[in-house]
């Protein structure tokens, strides 16, 4: 079978297998990755899933026994008046529901039994922090009776039983609300089989708590006192505790209510602000049965006594004083080394019994110069200092003015800076004439690199443009070009031979010659073609002439009387080389074309 | 010449592979739970994995009347309805003391189950669970409830896409925190509700044990590599490896789906005479092409 047939059969098998395969170009069985992913109703591909690194059930359900059980305790504590252990608790269920819920986040189960519980405990931990609130509000206002009484203010009295009846009125609907919520907490914790034994005694500490409060309502006959008979709006307010420091909140509740005869009407929706000093601190509106709560924290207030009250609309309530007392305070500051710029980072802090947020602090360096930076909202600062030559101490101070806070001021941090210049640029820094001199060195080495490969450039010639050589140029004898062409000598002996080698070399016809005589007339060929094309590379300055192929060459010596015959002997060459061409008739024309090629190059010697 | 005989050599090489390449794509396909599928949905390396000695592949329904007592008949992902004679073999087979593992979720088991008198329901939609190995909840873990056979020892399993099962003894069951995710969503809805399902459970029928898987996945191929992780493993090994005979049921069944040239394939493997004559067929091409000096 000859070659041709051979290539017309593989190629009528690879059009076939091609083909084959086309058939299945639309939906491939191997190597696709739709493979891999294509949905099927019986399963999914686990191996194109993502692999999960935490076991759901055994994260969830602590959190959620852990969330479930901390309602019971804060009902006891506020019942038994355990405020501080109540807030705590208050504060530990806020952070288990926030953990549950970015679980819920995570495993996207915001429509789940889990998310629903979740909400439910947000609502009751909601419900136990205004029992509480209400709960202080209440104690005070046992207090504030008490006072009342002694100094037979009726008024006072008529306004602080009214208030603690709404204050009743609200924890029993709190209890209503609560009792709905564990309710749903429940159920969903017995399915999920949680103990749900805190959520039942939380139910049952604030029955008990109701009850309570509602006895010693109805306890004393003699409270009932002669009772003012008011037709306009009444604000009654509290503030709890009447002392406080940096960082604490003042509780401050009320209730806003209309009297027509011996029957009062609260207000619901009203807006009431709350006055520290006369000046506005914040606002509430009233709730369904006219009463508010609200936090006034102790930040920016002067130490000393002030004077709360709330006013809504032109109803004014009564006075309330409020201690602040005075904290020391700590501050501290680090310096940084100075930079060769002479700048300094200076970072610190101010904390009194809380950290000091927000609150203006003085850097002083040598105790005359001063920046004024503020910390942040953990009591954080930091700013920069820019600082002249030589030792120099600074020190961070924090006044105090404004704040229920002592002064304070850090220990003098010493720092020395020197700036470095040189001599020629005593203005410039360092830093920047490096960056100068790097930015020259590599603009430097750039134009460097690009004349070298310019001038490199220069010297090439390409195998289509032979450079002519230039006027007057001339290879000197001896010179390595001209040792070249003596060794390529190819038609006999040169006159003269090469200096000092003491042979002669052998011409190119008789190596021809020579190796022909093997009967290898494609290796003879070859060495002709090399001593010519060497010789003709030399004639034409082309450098790296084997890398140009017999074609190229012959190419590229148009305009040389010898072209002709090459381009001839080049033609018979390749028929000898490559198209394995050996018969008489093609080694005479080879040989005739290598005699024409060598005497007009012999011609072009001379 | 040397340059050309190269060529020659390399073009040749590629057909081959070409041809190797062509041959497992039509001798292979990809319907789901086929044995003749060696993709991630297929069953081939749960069935190349079989004891030919310890396992008999069930074609008609003759073939179970000879099973007494300790035989255990393997359906899995039956996709028809059964035929009156193959129930009444069935119930014959459990009958005489043997057991039937029926492993399904969508498929017809439900009306096998019935059929035979079980008292066990495969109920529908996708079980889903925040207990799961993947990111998907519909690839979820399973707990034991019991330890009888053939879960014993097992520990937890992986399912993938199981359905919830309704009655008999249950042996595996998914953790409080599971769903059956009814509009097929992925995730769980107000009017779904969490609880624990059943996944396999058995039965004692007249003589004879029935146990009911509600995923017949976990015989794919991509659920066979959980190594020591799961026990899914340890659940095939005790299927496969039952005291008494395994017989695989090719009656009513996924496994033994196949489709196009695949099917053409197959018919030439089981076929003895169909063999010899294709096999001949290909010497014979061969040797022209030798004479004819392609080869």
């Amino acid at each position: 079978m000859t070659a041709e047939k051979r290539y017309i059969v593989l190629a009528v098998l690879a059009l076939a297998v091609i083909g084959g395969l086309g058939f299945f170009v639309s939906n491939p069985v191997l190597y696709s990755l739709e493979q891999s992913v294509f949905s099927s109703r019986f399963h999914d591909n686990i191996e194109a899933l993502t692999q999960q690194t935490w076991n759901s059930t055994t994260d969830v359900l602590p959190l959620e026994q852990d969330l479930i059980g901390y309602s019971g305790p804060v009902v006891l504590n506020i019942r038994i008046h355990d405020i501080d252990d109540a807030r705590r608790d208050l504060e530990l269920f806020s952070q288990s529901n926030l953990r549950l819920d970015g679980l819920i986040v995570t495993l996207d189960m915001n429509q789940s039994e889990i998310q629903e519980l979740s909400q439910s405990s947000a609502q009751q931990r909601e419900l136990l922090q205004s029992l509480l609130n209400s709960s202080i509000s209440l104690n005070a206002l046992q207090d504030l009776e008490i006072q009342y009484r002694d100094q037979n203010n009726q008024g006072g009295l008529v306004a602080v039983q009214l208030q603690g009846d709404a204050l009743r009125k609200k924890i029993a609907s709190l209890y209503t609300q609560y009792q709905a919520e564990t309710k749903i907490i429940t159920e969903i914790s017995e399915k999920q089989g949680l103990d749900v034994s805190s959520q039942e005694e939380s139910l049952k500490e604030f029955d008990a708590y109701v009850k309570d409060i509602n006895a010693s309502q109805a306890e004393p006959a003699q409270r009932q006192v002669t009772v003012p008979i008011y037709t306009s709006a009444q604000l009654s307010f509290m503030s709890y505790p009447g002392t406080g420091m940096y960082g604490d909140s003042i509780a401050c509740s009320g209730y806003f209510f209309t009297m027509f005869g011996y029957l009062s009407y609260g207000t619901p929706g009203e807006q009431v602000t709350v006055y520290l000093d006369n000046t506005p601190v914040s606002s509430v509106t009233t709730d369904a049965i006219g009463s508010f709560d609200l936090q006034v924290p102790i930040d920016r207030i002067p130490a000393g006594t002030h004077s709360l009250h709330a006013e809504s609309g032109l109803t004014r309530s009564d006075s309330r004083s409020l201690t602040v007392a005075p904290v020391g305070s700590v501050t501290n500051l680090t310096v940084s080394n100075a930079t060769p710029g002479g700048d300094v980072s200076c970072t610190g802090s101010v904390i009194a019994n809380k950290p000091v947020s927000f609150a203006p602090v003085e850097l002083i360096w040598d105790g005359s110069h001063m920046t004024g930076t503020t910390t942040d909202a953990n009591g954080g600062f930091s700013t920069t200092l820019r600082l002249p030559n030589g030792p120099h101490t600074v020190v961070a101070r924090f006044s105090g003015e404004g704040y229920p806070i002592h002064p304070s001021e850090s220990m003098p941090q010493v720092v020395d800076v020197s700036i470095q210049y040189l001599p020629i640029l005593p203005t410039l820094p360092l830093l920047l004439i490096v960056t100068i001199l790097l930015v020259a060195g590599i603009v430097t080495l750039s134009a460097g690199g690009a004349w070298y490969y310019l001038r490199r450039m220069s010297g090439r010639r390409g195998p289509g443009s032979p450079a002519a050589p230039s006027p007057g140029m001339t290879e000197p004898a001896g010179s390595p070009e001209a040792a070249l062409t003596d060794s390529v000598s190819f038609l006999g002996e040169r006159p003269g031979g090469p200096a000092g080698a003491g042979t002669v070399p052998e011409s190119l016809f008789a190596r021809y010659a020579h190796i022909l005589q093997d009967g290898d007339l494609s290796a003879a060929a070859r060495v002709v073609y090399l001593g010519l094309s060497e010789r003709i590379a030399q004639d034409l300055h082309i450098q790296r002439h084997t890398s140009l192929t017999p074609r190229e060459l012959s190419q590229a010596c148009t305009k040389k009387p010898y072209c002709g015959p090459f381009s001839s002997f080049v033609h018979v060459y390749e028929r000898v080389r490559y198209g394995g061409c050996r018969s008489a008739t093609v080694q005479t024309e080879f040989e005739a074309g290598m005699k024409d090629t060598a005497t007009l190059l012999e011609g072009e010697d001379h | 010449m040397k340059t050309i005989k190269a060529a020659f050599w390399v073009v040749g090489i590629v057909l081959l592979m070409a041809a190797l390449i062509l041959t497992a794509h039509l001798t292979s396909n990809n319907l789901d739970f086929s044995r003749y599928n060696t993709n991630w949905n297929g069953t081939s390396q749960f069935f190349s994995d079989l004891d030919r000695h310890h396992t008999e592949m069930i074609l008609d329904r003759t073939q179970l009347a000879p099973y007494q007592n300790n035989a255990l008949l393997l359906i899995i992902a039956p996709e028809r309805s059964p035929t009156g004679a193959e129930i009444t073999a069935y119930q014959a087979f459990l009958d005489r003391g043997n057991t039937i593992v029926l492993a399904d979720d969508f498929g017809t088991g439900g009306e096998i189950l019935r059929r035979i008198g079980s008292r066990i329901t495969i109920l529908g939609g996708n079980l889903s669970s925040i207990d799961r190995e993947y990111a998907d909840p519909y690839t979820i873990v399973v707990y034991p409830a019991g330890n009888a056979s053939p879960v014993e020892n097992c520990g937890a399993l992986i399912m993938d896409r199981a359905a919830p099962l309704d009655g008999g003894e249950p042996l595996m069951m998914t953790s409080i925190l599971s769903w059956v995710d009814t509009n097929g969503d992925r995730r769980i809805d107000a009017n779904e509700e969490m609880g624990q399902f059943p996944v396999i459970s058995a039965e004692a029928i007249s003589r004879g044990r029935i146990v009911v898987i509600s995923d017949p996945s976990i015989f794919i191929n991509s659920m066979q590599d959980f190594g020591g992780t799961w026990g899914n493993q340890c659940l095939i090994n005790n299927l496969v490896n039952y005291q008494g005979t395994v017989l695989i049921d090719q009656m009513n069944s996924r496994t033994q789906d196949t489709e196009g040239m695949s099917g053409i394939f197959h018919v030439i493997r089981t076929q003895f005479i169909l063999e010899v004559l294709f096999f001949g067929f290909l010497v014979l091409i061969a040797a022209w092409m030798w004479r004819k000096k392609i080869l």
